[in-house]
């Protein structure tokens, strides 16, 4: 079974926000909530200052601790063993024949689907959980949001107005750098953008004062990168 | 909320009740925006986010002047995504996007590669349906300057912006009128009115932004615009252009990963004073002062001669007073001129630019080192400048020594060069049969050479005598066609000509220009705006210049209006504005309200029915023009463009097959023409009848130009005389044909014999360093008097971040939550002294005035200078804008470059105190 993830090249990356911007956009956010973060970290070593941008947004991961801290079930997972998976893919227009792809949505409201609908309480515990800042307050809406892979555009329906070649991340389809790609973590050698030779690995390491990821052993986030050189 | 509408806070109390009569169809305010996209929920957002019922338009981005390719998902009225244009649907792939060369773009696309959009381009939707945006024409009703206005409507609008022009006129002459119109877009339509009308002083935003770098590879190379061929460069050199991040063309940050990727060999090396994210990819940053880059590259170019890796040969034949530059360099007294007093007399040039720039001397010496081995290698070097050093007062002269070091190089139109750009656009209609007046007047701000009569009458009969009359040379050698916004506003201000004949400016119309925080020094902007009797302002918001005009009229968003776009790129092709959706405001273009009110001005070929020249009809006359007479091989009808967005030049047809007779083919390709254009200097021509040739000493070297029988120099002369039927190279596009270490128009000025027109009449510069032959090393006029010490101690400069454009992009809460506020870099060393740390308020304090602004403290600024991003400190435009950071214009001293009227941005010297 596909798990879909990202790659991100932090060495191309130029932080020129497309894929924040094209994020925003895709889903009309409002301000305060940032599903995709480019984060700009600078630095000095011996004097000499460094600056790099690493673009992130939900690592949609193996065992998403947003989905198991939260109280009511709001998170789903794109996955065979997903309670009510049949019904949450119609929700979302996915076909039921197309492959899973292992993201990590959110269920409709209550209001939108009776059925499968859960209504979010606010209580903030998949903030809490999460290691990568994926879940954003909705102050505007009431909820928690984040990131959700963009499953429509992945497998859209069969009248979609989508050229093939777009059908993938609303992130991916801006970058200007070759930094950011997408794509099934099993393969993500043959797919992910970087110079010939350089490393894809997690990230554990970083340069002193730069972002600490945190221990891919937690949830097995899929996303891999190619640091600097 | 920010996102909801907020109130219009800019109407006087007794016109609200009027406000609710006069919108579009008597609709209330709220109702002219769609209220599905504020604020949106949840609900809606998902069920939009199938893009199914809609359709994708292509067109092109506007956010910054980059023009690059967009398509517009639209559904239900509503433009609900913008993508970068490319990936199937029928759409060419805009190579804006993709790369500058046309096997670049070729290998791209054949990769998959499908464009790609910047975080403003993605942010567009967010200033088209901004609530902010001024929905109908707006007149003053207070002082000047008060922000009191009432609502009108177009028609009265048009009917008094007529009459109040036609008032201008018809008092003062059509000469009264001046104009700052952005270009890139609708440029056409505003230079025919300002035709029509009769003013010759019609002036657009380059001055504004990089007319210096133009008159430096004008000077050297020949062409004002040459690109960097990254894609197959090995080594990488580039003075104070942050192209990673200020971007303009998305195809930026591809093609300089793509060689970073790819290339083992390549090697970048980045000289700034900021350490910026180009910086932050580079294998050596350099951190000049300010306006010291032209010192550094003096001294590369020494080092570079010495090593003996110069082709004297390629000088010998493609390049103008190699020799007088060595001597010079050399600091030899036996010259054309001395040159034994020059400031490295007696010690090595390297420690004496280490010295003016600061930078260390083995950090000089390995880039040098570094050149030397790449030409030696044969490893190919790119080179360039932008606006580090183009802002400048010293910017030509600097620049040229960058230019310099181009041509020892050999590195001009070469792959993985400086390349000169194929670019072909559009052409103006026409003038023929439309009745337009000849130029009233001479135009005001020293941009051409011009003929004054002894005495100006006016309409009415008066006349004013003008002292300095007769033929008066240009205020600037190298001026650009755009003008000199900093010399035009100074005329606005004392009421005279350049050189200081009586030339009443009376009106002052201002289109997508926010001329109050644009044109440096922001109190004489105020100054000139307030000699004016009519200022008719046309922009999306109530900018700041808007604030001061009579008349503001609602400019569209580049999502409603059609436009062609030039890609500049070593192969010709045109993208393709046209609206998306129509305007939510119920407004008109600029094109359509010029032509209304050339209509009303009673002008010929301006609108005489909605049918025959509504601005669609007017941009589909330009493309069938285009089509039918350029000569390019190809068609493409105005339908096809409208559906696949871009224009690419091609003489393959598409199946690959040659296409050498021209029959007409459909520029809806992907193969451009030929493979990229290089080494264009050798193309070949012909000696003809009535072609002469010329010579230009310089000491012992004579080059031989072909002119024609008017003096257009045509290429390489071949000797002193030659006949009918000699072939010759087409050389470069300089007075001299060949690169340029010696500048034959400069030459002249230095000498004497080239006078230049300023306050009293043509002035002998004989002498002024300024305008040396050679590229004399000039200090910036207004840098610290002593780096680091005295009453203001230290550089100031701005510069432009990807966030943000211009004073425009300020409103837009994508882009504010992005960047919402600029910091002041500072170095520790600086820093530390004075008590300030990360986020303190600081002062910022230069002869010219104060601003506050909170401390970003890093290592990553040269550490003499402190500066930040431009555009923030807004006063007006909306509500997100008003009041967000400080804003540089009030720190500045107002200048313009000598040569190129260049607006200088980036030279003032400043002190910094903590606020307590």
């Amino acid at each position: 079974m596909a798990q879909l993830g990202w790659h991100v090249n932090i060495d191309n990356c130029v932080g020129c926000r497309g894929c924040e911007g094209a994020c925003k956009q895709e889903y009309s956010l409002p301000t305060g909530v940032r599903r995709r973060r480019v984060l700009t970290e600078i630095g000095e070593t011996a004097g000499v200052p460094w600056r790099r941008h690493i673009s992130l947004a939900c690592n949609h991961c193996e065992r998403p601790a947003c989905l198991h801290a939260c109280p009511v079930g709001r998170y789903w997972k794109d996955e065979a063993t997903q309670p009510d998976i049949a019904e949450l893919r119609a929700h979302f227009g996915v076909d039921a024949a197309a492959p899973y792809t292992g993201l990590v949505g959110i269920r409709p409201t209550v209001a939108e689907n009776a059925a499968i609908g859960v209504d979010c309480t606010g209580c903030k515990r998949c903030m809490a959980a999460c290691p990568y800042g994926a879940p954003q307050w909705d102050e505007t809406n009431g909820v928690m949001d984040k990131c959700t892979g963009c499953l429509h555009r992945i497998h859209p329906a069969a009248d979609t107005t989508l050229p093939a070649a777009r059908q993938k991340p609303a992130c991916v389809v801006s970058c200007s750098s070759y930094a950011l790609s997408f794509g099934d973590m099993a393969d993500v050698n043959t797919w992910a953008q970087r110079r010939a030779g350089d490393p894809v690995t997690v990230l554990t390491e970083a340069p002193a004062g730069a972002l600490e990821f945190a221990n891919p052993a937690l949830t097995n986030p899929s996303i891999r990168f190619t640091r600097p050189r | 909320m920010n996102d909801k509408p907020s109130s219009p806070i800019r109407f006087s109390r007794r016109t609200l009740l009027k406000w609710s009569c006069v919108t579009a169809g008597g609709a209330a305010v709220a109702s002219l925006l769609p209220s599905a996209l504020f604020p949106i929920s949840r609900a809606q957002a998902a069920q939009f986010t199938g893009y199914r019922t809609g359709a994708w338009t292509p067109s092109c981005c506007n956010m910054c002047g980059g023009q690059c390719g967009i398509q517009v998902y639209v559904e239900d009225g509503i433009a609900r995504k913008i993508e970068p244009q490319g990936g199937g649907a029928g759409l060419v792939s805009n190579p804006n996007n993709i790369a500058n060369t046309s096997d670049g773009y070729v290998a791209a696309l054949s990769a998959g590669d499908t464009g790609r959009l910047c975080c403003k381009g993605n942010s567009g939707l967010r200033s088209l349906y901004d609530p902010d945006r001024l929905q109908t024409p707006m007149r003053r009703v207070g002082p000047r300057g008060s922000d009191l206005f009432e609502p009108i409507t177009w028609e009265q609008a048009i009917e008094e912006a007529a009459r109040r022009l036609s008032s201008v006129r018809s008092r003062y002459g059509a000469r009264s009128l001046v104009w700052f119109g952005e270009d890139h877009s609708f440029t056409h339509i505003q230079s025919d009115f300002c035709k029509a009308y009769g003013s010759p002083n019609y002036s657009n935003h380059s001055n504004l932004c990089d007319t210096a770098r133009k008159a430096i590879w004008q000077s050297t190379l020949g062409h004002g615009r040459p690109l960097p061929d990254m894609e197959h460069a090995d080594t990488m050199l580039v003075f104070g252009w942050n192209f990673l991040s200020a971007i303009k063309f998305i195809h930026l940050p591809a093609i300089f990963t793509r060689a970073r990727m790819n290339n083992p060999n390549f090697h970048f090396i980045y000289v700034d004073p900021v350490y910026n994210t180009t910086a932050s990819k580079a294998d050596q940053w350099v951190a000049p002062r300010p306006g010291s880059d032209g010192a550094l590259a003096l001294a590369l170019c020494q080092r570079i001669i010495a090593s003996g890796v110069v082709s004297t040969a390629d000088m010998a034949a493609y390049a103008t007073g190699y020799d007088e530059f060595v001597k010079y360099l050399n600091a030899d007294a036996a010259g054309v001129y001395d040159y034994s007093t020059v400031p490295w007399a007696g010690q090595d040039i390297g420690t004496w630019a280490s010295t003016i720039t600061g930078i260390a001397l083995p950090e000089i010496e390995a880039i040098a080192a570094r050149l030397v081995a790449d030409k030696t290698a044969g490893r190919k070097i790119c080179i360039d400048a932008w606006s580090g050093p183009g802002q400048h007062s010293n910017a030509t002269q600097s620049g040229r020594a960058i230019g310099a070091l181009a041509i020892l190089l050999g590195i001009v139109d070469m792959p993985g060069g400086l390349c000169f750009p194929l670019r072909s656009g559009t052409s103006h209609r026409s003038s023929a049969g439309l009745g337009w007046p000849s130029a009233d007047g001479w135009r005001v701000d020293g941009r051409d050479n011009v003929t004054i009569p002894a005495t100006y009458t006016y309409p009415d009969g008066t006349s004013s005598a003008n002292p300095y009359d007769g033929a008066l040379n240009k205020k600037y050698a190298y001026s650009h066609g755009s003008g000199i916004y900093v010399e035009q506003r100074q005329r606005m201000i004392e009421q005279t000509d350049f050189v200081g004949n009586p030339y009443p400016i009376k009106a002052a119309v201002f289109v997508f220009q926010n001329f109050m925080m644009s044109t440096p020094n922001t109190e004489k902007n105020t100054r000139a705006l307030e000699n004016m009797e009519f200022v008719l302002c046309v922009d999306t918001h109530m900018s700041e210049t808007a604030q001061m005009a009579d008349i503001v009229i609602p400019g569209s968003i580049y999502l409603e209006r059609n436009d062609f776009n030039s890609n500049w790129g070593l192969f010709r092709s045109i993208g393709l504005r046209q609206p998306v959706v129509p305007s939510w405001i119920g407004g008109m273009s600029e094109t359509d309200f010029f032509l209304h009110l050339g209509q009303a001005l009673g002008f010929g070929g301006f609108r005489t029915d909605a049918t025959t020249m509504s601005a669609e009809a007017f941009n589909a006359d330009e493309w069938t023009r285009f089509v039918t007479g350029g000569g390019w091989g190809n068609t493409m009808t105005w339908s096809d463009i409208r559906a696949q967005g871009t224009w690419v030049e091609t003489f393959t047809n598409p199946d690959g097959s040659a296409n050498p007779t021209g029959t007409p083919s459909n520029g809806a390709t992907t193969t451009p023409k030929g493979g990229t254009h290089y080494r264009k200097y050798k193309a070949r021509k012909t000696f003809a009848a009535g072609d002469t040739v010329s010579a230009i000493a310089v000491g012992t070297q004579t080059v031989y130009v072909v002119e024609s029988s008017v003096g257009v120099a045509l290429g390489i002369g071949t000797g002193p005389t030659m006949a009918v039927g000699d072939s010759y190279e087409v050389g470069f596009g300089t007075d001299s044909r060949r690169l340029q270490f010696w500048d034959p128009r400069f030459a002249g000025y230095f000498a004497g014999t080239t006078q230049r027109g300023d306050r009293g009449g043509n002035q002998s510069v004989a002498g002024d360093v300024r305008y040396h032959p050679l590229p004399y090393n000039v200090l910036p006029e207004d840098a610290p008097a002593t780096p680091g010490s005295g009453d203001f101690p230290l550089y100031f400069i701005s510069w432009k971040e990807v966030e943000h454009t211009h004073t425009r992009t300020f409103n837009n809460p994508y882009l504010m939550e992005m960047r919402g506020e600029n910091r002041l870099f500072i170095h520790p060393t600086v820093a530390t002294p004075a008590g300030i740390f990360e986020n303190d308020s600081v002062f910022v304090q230069t002869e010219y005035g104060t601003i506050k602004v909170r401390a970003h403290v890093t290592t990553g600024i040269q550490r003499e200078t402190v500066g930040f991003a431009r555009g923030f400190g807004h006063w007006a435009l909306g509500s997100l804008a008003k009041g967000k950071g400080a804003h540089d214009g009030w720190l500045l001293p107002g200048k313009a470059e000598l040569h190129s009227g260049q607006a200088i941005h980036k030279e003032v010297a400043c002190r910094i105190y903590k606020e307590v």
